[in-house]
């Protein structure tokens, strides 16, 4: 039990860590700043299980211009269509860990991402590998309106009156 | 299984829609054949009736339903001819899934907050379900039930996929066959000439598919919690602990018919799939919270990887 409870925090810690990464990279892509600028935005990002204490260091990779052009004339847009790959940093019992991820833009939307370990320690390596198997079902999503459906099966629960009680609650919470 | 066609075909055009309101959600229906304007009208008149029959019986959100009655005095009651479908395979799953999937669970979901009002406000202690042995007397097939107490029930689980298999019967008796019904995210189809692809929505964002399904004949029923929680609870509660599976993002089933899917979906928050398979035919998908997913070997469909 214990020990699948830790691989779960370390696992929601390295999801945490591809999320930052993803929001690093594509910020780094839309604003064209310094790197370094940005990275000091990413220390602020929120530390809730106790093996994420990131901070997420972008490659080289990330300075150079995206691997695909974006398009002329596309419409205005956050984040520029490409591919971004970074490289993010944590520390694990067994020490400091990092692990790479690629992620490719299109029309705003993750369209494919890819996980490179490169862990040290035997235990992170199992952890990564874990995760790097996992993960990129939920990352990878596309928009509705670019596969052809006839109809789009979700939450059972999709009644609204539900929905808007559970927004209201959640409106009051934060205030 | 069917593999997809590497240039998407344009998908089947509906000839006509229906759409209505029932179990506090939309419903969607399209049909593939053309009927003149007189069946068309009896049938979506049935449609409706029949939907608000069921509602006005099985809603645990209504004072003057038949299972707010059963909440209210112990006592046998006649059953609605409909009934014993549900009963049954509520009977079935609740067995095989060591009485995880019961419709006892009324009174713990109320205490939760998921009460009629929506109040979404849980109590500091929330009740636990009592035994079926102990509070329902039900013979597969019976058409009478007897509560042992007065208990608050809740069909959740299996009654909108049951309410669509009965709308389904309706449509095919009516001499339709190619149509769609979609409660809510909740699907039975057929088509005979091609199958029709339907998207898995991302429980973390609307507007975006994980995948798709693939079906000429049956139902896909989906189950999410994420997105829709409160405190530390969503629509679904274990109630040998008294809280909510957290370690599913999101469940897909395909089976045969549209009560099976929606109440096999509900099971596999809490039962391993291999054993559902022994007993039931049907597909999966589990996407799980750490963000690996788990798909049935013969699913008729893909995830976006």
């Amino acid at each position: 039990m214990k020990d699948s409870d830790h691989r779960k925090q370390v696992i929601a810690g390295l999801a945490v860590l591809v999320i930052i990464a993803v929001i690093v990279v594509a910020t780094l892509s839309a604003s064209k700043k310094n790197p370094a600028d940005s990275l000091t935005s990413a220390d602020t990002s929120p530390t809730t299980e106790p093996v994420v204490e990131l901070t997420v260091a972008p490659t080289t990779g990330v300075n150079a211009a995206p691997t695909a052009a974006p398009k002329a004339g596309a419409p205005t847009q956050a984040y520029r269509d490409g591919s971004y790959t970074a490289t993010g940093t944590y520390s694990s019992p067994g020490g400091n860990e990092a692990i790479a991820v690629t992620v490719t833009l299109k029309n705003g939307i993750i369209s494919d991402t890819s996980a490179q370990p490169k862990a040290n320690d035997s235990d992170s390596a199992e952890y990564q590998a874990k995760f790097i198997s996992g993960y990129k079902s939920l990352v990878v999503g596309k928009s509705i309106d670019t596969v052809s459906l006839s109809r789009v099966s979700g939450s059972s629960l999709t009644s609204k009156g539900f929905n808007s009680a559970i927004a209201t609650i959640k409106t009051q919470a934060k205030t | 299984m069917q593999s997809l066609p590497s240039k998407p075909k344009p998908k089947p055009r509906p000839s006509w829609q229906h759409s209505y309101s029932a179990t506090g959600t939309t419903w969607h229906i399209d049909s593939y054949d053309e009927i003149s304007d007189d069946e068309r009208a009896r049938l979506t008149q049935a449609i409706d009736q029949r939907s608000q029959e069921f509602e006005h019986t099985y809603s645990r959100f209504r004072n003057d339903s038949f299972v707010a009655q059963l909440a209210r005095e112990a006592g046998t009651y006649p059953l609605p001819p409909d009934a014993a479908p549900m009963l049954d395979l509520y009977r079935e799953l609740y067995e095989v899934s060591g009485g995880v999937l019961t419709p006892l669970i009324g009174q713990t979901l109320v205490d939760a907050g998921y009460d009629a009002k929506y109040s979404f406000q849980p109590k500091p202690t929330i009740s636990l379900p009592p035994k079926w042995e102990d509070s329902i007397d039900y013979r597969a097939g019976s058409d009478s039930l007897t509560m042992k107490h007065p208990a608050q029930l809740d069909f959740g689980a299996i009654g909108k996929g049951y309410l669509v298999d009965l709308i389904a019967t309706l449509i095919h008796e009516a001499g339709i066959t190619g149509f769609c019904i979609d409660a809510g995210g909740d699907i039975y189809c057929r088509h005979p000439s091609e199958p029709l692809v339907f998207g898995l929505e991302n429980p973390e964002r609307e507007g975006e598919v994980i995948g798709t399904a693939t079906l000429r004949r049956g139902s896909l029923c989906g189950s999410s919690g994420n997105r829709r929680q409160w405190d530390q609870y969503h629509h679904i509660i274990n109630p040998h602990t008294g809280r909510s599976p957290q370690d599913i993002r999101a469940v897909w089933v395909t089976a045969d018919s549209a009560r099976l899917a929606d109440g096999l979906a509900t099971c596999l928050y809490f039962v391993p799939a291999a054993v559902l398979k022994k007993r039931y035919t049907f597909e999966y998908i589990l996407v799980m919270h750490d963000g690996s997913a788990e798909l049935s070997p013969d699913f008729p469909g893909q995830l976006f990887t």
